[in-house]
């Protein structure tokens, strides 16, 4: 005869969000419980399979205790921080690899030119009144297009890396939070965080290229420096997160039964 | 009659079983169908959570014993508990001396 009571338990470590102490605690107590209660039944002389089937409907659906522990536990919650957690997480290292992006392309256009790094599309014609500003405040510039690479190149370095600098902050303030409020159990996977970050930079990566691919094809002129070293630092963070998941799949993963 | 108990209600009967003496959660369960004459015959496992809280909450406290081969978690109200289970009390008379007065029962 089948166990009911162990399929029972089965079932309900199956609905229960997450494995931990909290989960064991409860399974033991469940099963505590039930083989008490069918076992007071066998004493009243209901058949072992007939008590088991009792004590499990009187004990109440898999589904129904693991809504009552979410909802006493309040795991809809804790489960809402957790992701919240996790997607300030992906955007402060977004932040940081655009932040990146920008001081490396900075110095790379040091060594291939500003041009090549920043320059405007050949197909570029700037308005008079841009061509004016950007003279204005590019001195050293003696044409528009110049000026307009100069310009370019100021402010993608400055907007980019304030964009860096706000992510560093940000990853702080998140590690001064989940210092101070380390949660009692994890709910989420440790994998969950790699795998949307490799997966979100390997495409950032891959889209990033074909634009500057493009950029170089179609426009023939300067700019495609930015997309490739953007690109280039999006598939390093990708490669990055590919290592973590990795190492977290292994973490994580089920003890292998080995033959006697 | 099977009745079915409000938010707060359920933590209350709780600490007033445990003011009896520890036990374990087939004891409390047990015990809440039996004193209640049958009405509060609520899904069993739903308890556990509640329990669960109830410790966190620092109004009951609870370790494992064994006992007949099986491993039980014994709980037991604590003083926090018992203030806890006091400030219920009048709560409730206060509530059904109000209900009362509107419905004209005599209590």
């Amino acid at each position: 005869m089948s166990d009911r009571i162990d399929a029972y338990l089965d079932e309900l470590a199956d609905r229960l969000p997450a494995a931990g102490r909290q989960t064991r605690r409860t399974l033991a107590e469940a099963e505590s419980h039930l083989r008490d209660a069918a076992e007071h039944l066998s004493m009243q002389g209901v058949s072992a399979d007939e008590a088991q089937q009792h004590a499990i409907a009187d004990f109440g659906s898999a589904a129904q205790i693991a809504g009552a522990i979410r909802r006493a536990d309040g795991w809809g919650w804790a489960l809402t921080t957790e992701l919240t957690g996790l997607a300030a997480r992906l955007v402060a290292v977004g932040l940081v690899a655009i932040g990146a992006s920008a001081v490396i392309a900075r110095a790379l256009a040091v060594f291939l030119g500003t041009p090549a790094i920043f320059g405007l599309p050949a197909s570029a014609h700037p308005a008079a009144a841009s061509c004016a500003h950007w003279l204005a405040v590019q001195p050293g510039a003696t044409t528009c297009i110049q000026a307009g690479t100069l310009e370019a190149s100021d402010d993608i370095t400055l907007f980019h890396g304030a964009l860096g600098v706000l992510g560093v902050l940000l990853g702080a303030a998140i590690l001064v939070v989940s210092r101070v409020r380390r949660p009692a159990s994890r709910m989420l996977p440790r994998a969950l965080g790699p795998a949307i970050a490799a997966t979100a930079f390997l495409g950032a990566g891959a889209g990033l290229f074909v634009l500057g691919f493009s950029n170089a094809l179609i426009e023939h002129a300067g700019g495609r420096g930015l997309w490739f070293t953007e690109s280039a630092v999006s598939l390093a963070a990708a490669a990055i997160a590919g290592v973590l998941l990795l190492r977290a799949l292994v973490r994580e993963a089920p003890p292998r039964l080995t033959a006697a | 009659m099977n009745t079915a108990l409000n938010r707060g209600q359920l933590e209350s009967l709780l600490l007033g079983i445990l003011t009896a003496g520890p036990a374990h959660g087939y004891e409390i369960i047990s015990a809440l169908k039996d004193r209640s004459d049958g009405a509060f015959d609520l899904p069993e496992g739903t308890v556990y959570p509640v329990l669960h809280r109830l410790e966190r909450e620092q109004l009951l406290a609870s370790e494992w014993e064994d006992s007949g081969g099986r491993k039980r978690r014994v709980y037991r109200i604590t003083a926090a508990g018992e203030t806890n289970l006091q400030q219920a009390k009048e709560h409730w008379r206060g509530h059904v001396r109000s209900v009362n007065l509107i419905l004209g029962v005599q209590s």
